[in-house]
């Protein structure tokens, strides 16, 4: 056990260097730094608990989004039952299904022969097709036909919206100009994100929770509005609230959406003076837009977002351009807003936060210094003790306690792992518990000593016997590692990684470090008595 | 000489005293059940949801107060504490001197060049005699507010002297205490006319305390905010109860393999004494249960495996060598062989953990306690629990032949 071959020594030794060359740029003043190439020159990245900043788990609501499928498939069915003059009531969607009742029992299996055409695979796209219908359809006798999402479809179409509203969001969030957002996928439909350095939740809670759905609909005027409120309101119409509380009665048909803007900007009315935002269409929207305004001068229209009244404005002219402005008493920061809005698209359904924790920048700095000052304190207890303990062998220890703190910074800031509250404690607890392997390695060689072997004898023993405790225990404390890297999220990962990166450099230190330095003193010294 | 906590050849009946120390042990089981049945955990918003606020306040505060101001706002009652300052041992290092608002004869702008002299007038006395002051300035409700960190040899009454040779009034000059109070409100429901309902938010909730908090109290900083949905809660809750569960299976399956089933079983009972008797203390002490104190158990579970393995690794190596030594007397020698071990690294390992603790900072203490604690009852249990139970279970005492799944090079 104590001889070493001269590539392993080198081995230990470059292990040992390599620590230190990524743990480094940690300590690097600034301007030094500049000069490191970027494979080296990563630093320990600091969890939102230490750089403070603010976190929020977000889902994507499901029940909105099973509705808006099913009502694209009401439409279909409406639309084919009336091509081939299928006579059918009822026809709406309710509780997650859609369901509708044939006049004429005998129309019922030519019914649901044209529905069950309308089933499409899952996720078919034009490089193949998927394995699953998307839709499941049923008939009673008594002629009702209700039709589900399969749960593949269910479970595509909220994958695919979380993917989309990531995408989303991201722009949003990037036009803020915070620096340096994370936003990942969480789970089956919750979206994890964390933004640095910020400690007010409410703007990104307001840009991002915004579904930010824009349409242009049409002023329905066939009946006055106090008609409509009292319950009076023509089909295909419903009533909406301006931000004023004004209410006003529209068509449900969106004329044209928000898909179809290529650009919005915030800019001031050239009339009023008051911020606006200036919004422009796409070439077909800018053709539906333009046919429109053409068809219904003089007539209300109204620029509606998530359900809300902006601005319904009265058609005075046929607006060929392409291009509109949207006013609705905003100040210049809504307006801005408004427009990062519109410009990252509308989400595919609404997002809500269902987690948030806030840490204030005084607080993280706080715990930055409390957890040095805990670690140095710690450290130098821990060292104090071991040379009390073991004298020269307790020096060996230590210098493998400095390396493998070294080797932790390095192997966290090379892995860009994020180093959290919990992680420091992890860090400090390591320390504590790396100087297990040697402990039991030392007292081995006592043990060996007591019974009267040599010097070299004892250590070669004291080492070989030790070895398999330590693996035996340190494997089972890395078991509850993983498990807590699994399970956990945010810091308690965090503990988990510098747990488990711990336990590994602390065996690799202990058991080949300190051999090398005591294998090295033996050679050298040949002591005729152990000074342990 | 060095330092030695425990006799290099020591010769304690670990086994004769199992009884006593089995019955304290299942006892003090019952007990942390019972206390969890009846008293339960208080338990943080991470797991029953809902809203917690950490506020900064400069010690004029008090939690009565902020408490009386956070029910008023009908929300439900909120759970109002203070928590100990930053570092328990050392002295704050800031102070605060509130100046007495300056009249001016009734002219604003006048009142305020007047305050600015008088700011400037204290900053300058205070400069002249003490090196290396350095200030933050806020306008308070009764006058203007300079807080300075200490400089060496700064004393309240020296200043106080030097304030009053330039006719400066004072209306406060006092240490500050970095003190923080703790607002837990487990559900902020709050009826909603619109709809009719109890409606949860949170988020009404965080906005109207702080502005009513803002009204009152002026230094005030918001150190820290979290809120947690009732469906993550819940989802938290059986996170961390199957991480647990799953740590406990994957090491009885491991040491099932690298020993026999009998170790395996003593493993986890000491395992569940562990946990159980940090739920119990942490229901006695009333201590928040929160996400990271799971992960202090898992840490438990390992750090109490690790020596509870260290025992059972000396008890194989024994089985190996005294074939005939009666069971009970080869558990003791090997409890014995290792016990130099055992407390050296709970010492090493409590005196991080005690620094830790003390200068760590308030957001971990909880998390630290349930760690030194651990640390406590996992070096007793894998003596007083894990191995007796051996003796209960009985173990195959011929090792030499066949089954062993041990490489050779175990032992120690």
């Amino acid at each position: 056990m104590l001889y070493f071959q001269t590539w392993k020594t080198i081995l230990v030794i470059s292990v040992c260097l390599f620590g230190i060359v990524f743990a480094a740029p940690n300590v690097l003043p600034d301007n030094v730094r500049e000069q490191v190439p970027a494979f080296f020159n990563k630093s320990l990245n600091l969890g939102l608990d230490l750089s403070g900043g603010v976190h929020l788990l977000w889902e994507v609501e499901t029940d909105e989004l099973i509705d808006s499928r099913l009502e694209t498939v009401e439409d279909d069915v409406r639309t084919v039952l009336l091509a081939n003059d299928v006579g059918y009531t009822g026809l709406r969607v309710a509780d997650h299904q859609l369901s509708l009742r044939i006049r004429d029992l005998d129309e019922l299996s030519q019914a649901q022969e044209l529905i069950e055409e309308l089933i499409t695979p899952v996720g078919a796209s034009a490089l193949g097709g998927g394995s699953a219908d998307d839709i499941a359809v049923s008939v009673t006798e008594a002629g009702l036909i209700t039709v589900v999402l399969t749960e593949e479809a269910l479970e595509f179409l909220v994958s695919q919206a979380v993917t989309q509203s990531i995408e989303i969001v991201r722009r949003r969030i990037d036009e803020m100009g915070t620096r340096e957002p994370s936003i990942q996928r969480q789970g089956r439909d919750r979206i994890i994100m964390q933004v640095p350095g910020e400690s007010d939740p409410q703007r990104i809670k307001d840009l991002v929770g915004t579904t930010a759905r824009m349409e242009f609909r049409m002023h329905d005027s066939s009946v006055t509005i106090g008609e409509a409120l009292a319950g009076r309101v023509p089909p295909g119409s419903e009533v909406l609230y301006e931000q004023s509380g004004q209410p006003i009665l529209l068509r449900e048909r969106a004329l044209i959406d928000g898909d179809r803007l290529v650009n919005a900007q915030p800019s001031f009315s050239s009339r009023t003076g008051e911020p606006v935002v200036t919004i422009r269409f796409d070439t077909r929207g800018a053709q539906t837009f333009a046919r429109i305004t053409r068809e219904n001068v003089g007539e209300r229209f109204a620029i509606i977002l998530d359900d809300i009244v902006l601005t319904a404005p009265r058609i005075n002219e046929a607006i060929p351009g392409g291009s509109a402005e949207i006013s609705g008493s905003f100040t210049a920061e809504t307006s801005n807003d408004l427009s990062i809005l519109l410009r990252a698209g509308a989400l595919p359904a609404p997002l809500t936060v269902v987690e948030e924790r806030v840490v204030g920048p005084g607080l993280g700095q706080d715990s930055i210094d409390a957890g040095k000052k805990a670690a140095i304190i710690a450290f130098a207890l821990v060292i104090v003790f071991m040379i009390a303990s073991y004298g020269l062998f307790g020096v060996y220890a230590n210098i493998a306690l400095i390396i493998n703190v070294v080797l932790i910074g390095g192997a966290l800031s090379f892995l860009q792992a994020t180093l959290t509250l919990p992680g420091i404690a992890g860090i400090i607890l390591t320390m504590g518990m790396a100087v297990d392997a040697n402990v039991l390695i030392f007292e081995r060689i006592r043990e060996e000593v007591a019974s009267g072997k040599t010097p070299i004898n004892a250590t070669e023993t004291g080492y070989s016997r030790a070895l398999g405790t330590i693996l035996d225990a340190n494997i089972t404390t890395m078991i509850a590692a993983v498990i807590l890297f699994m399970m956990g999220a945010g810091p308690v990962r965090g503990f988990a990684i510098t747990l488990g990166i711990g336990i590994i450099t602390s065996v690799f230190t202990a058991v080949t470090v300190t051999r090398l330095m005591v294998a090295t003193y033996l050679r050298s010294a040949r002591p005729s008595k152990l000074p342990i | 000489m060095l330092l030695r906590l425990i006799p290099s050849k020591t010769d304690i009946k670990f086994i004769r005293l199992r009884t006593p120390f089995m019955i304290m042990s299942v006892l003090m089981m019952v007990a942390s059940i019972g206390l969890f049945g009846v008293k339960g955990l208080n338990l943080g918003i991470d797991f029953q949801g809902g809203t917690m606020i950490e506020i900064g306040t400069d010690g004029t505060t008090n939690s009565e107060e902020i408490r009386g101001i956070v029910n008023s706002l009908g929300f439900g009652n909120a759970d109002v504490q203070e928590l100990r300052g930053q570092d328990v041992l050392a002295d704050s290092d800031n102070y605060l001197i509130v100046i007495n608002e300056q009249s001016g004869g009734g002219d604003e702008r006048e009142a305020e060049q007047a305050q600015q002299n008088v700011v400037e007038t204290a900053r300058a006395a205070l400069n002249q005699r003490f090196a290396g002051i350095t200030y933050s300035e806020s306008d308070t409700d009764n006058g203007f507010a300079l807080q300075l960190t200490r400089p060496a040899g700064f004393e309240i009454a020296k200043a106080q002297e030097y304030l009053d040779e330039y006719e400066i009034t004072v209306a406060r000059l006092s240490q500050v205490d970095d003190q923080t109070i703790r607002v837990n409100l487990a559900s902020p429901y709050r009826f909603n006319e619109n709809r009719g309902a109890e409606v949860y938010s949170a988020e009404e909730f965080s906005a109207e305390m702080q502005e009513s908090l803002n009204a009152v109290y002026t230094t005030l900083t918001y150190r820290r905010q979290e809120v947690v949905g009732p469906k993550v809660s819940g989802e938290l809750v059986q996170a961390g109860a199957l991480a647990v569960t799953l740590a406990v299976m994957a090491v009885f399956v491991y040491i099932m393999f690298r020993f026999e089933w009998q170790f395996s079983m003593g493993a986890v009972f000491a395992l569940v004494h562990d946990v159980v008797l940090t739920i119990g203390v942490f229901s006695l002490l009333n201590i928040e249960f929160n996400l990271s104190i799971i992960a202090a158990i898992l840490t438990i579970v390992g750090y109490s495996l690790n020596d509870t393995v260290v025992v059972y690794d000396r008890v194989r190596e024994n089985l190996r060598k005294y074939k005939r030594m009666p069971l009970a007397e080869l558990l003791d020698q090997s409890i014995n062989d290792t016990l130099s071990r055992t407390v050296m690294t709970s010492v090493t390992t409590l005196l991080a953990l005690g620094a830790l603790y003390i200068f760590g900072g308030e957001v971990i203490r909880g998390f630290t306690f349930a760690m030194i604690w651990g640390v406590i009852v996992g070096t007793y249990s894998s003596i007083f629990i894990a191995s007796p139970v051996l003796l209960i279970f009985g173990v195959r005492r011929d090792w030499s032949k066949g089954g062993d799944t041990a490489p050779a090079t175990t032992g120690a």
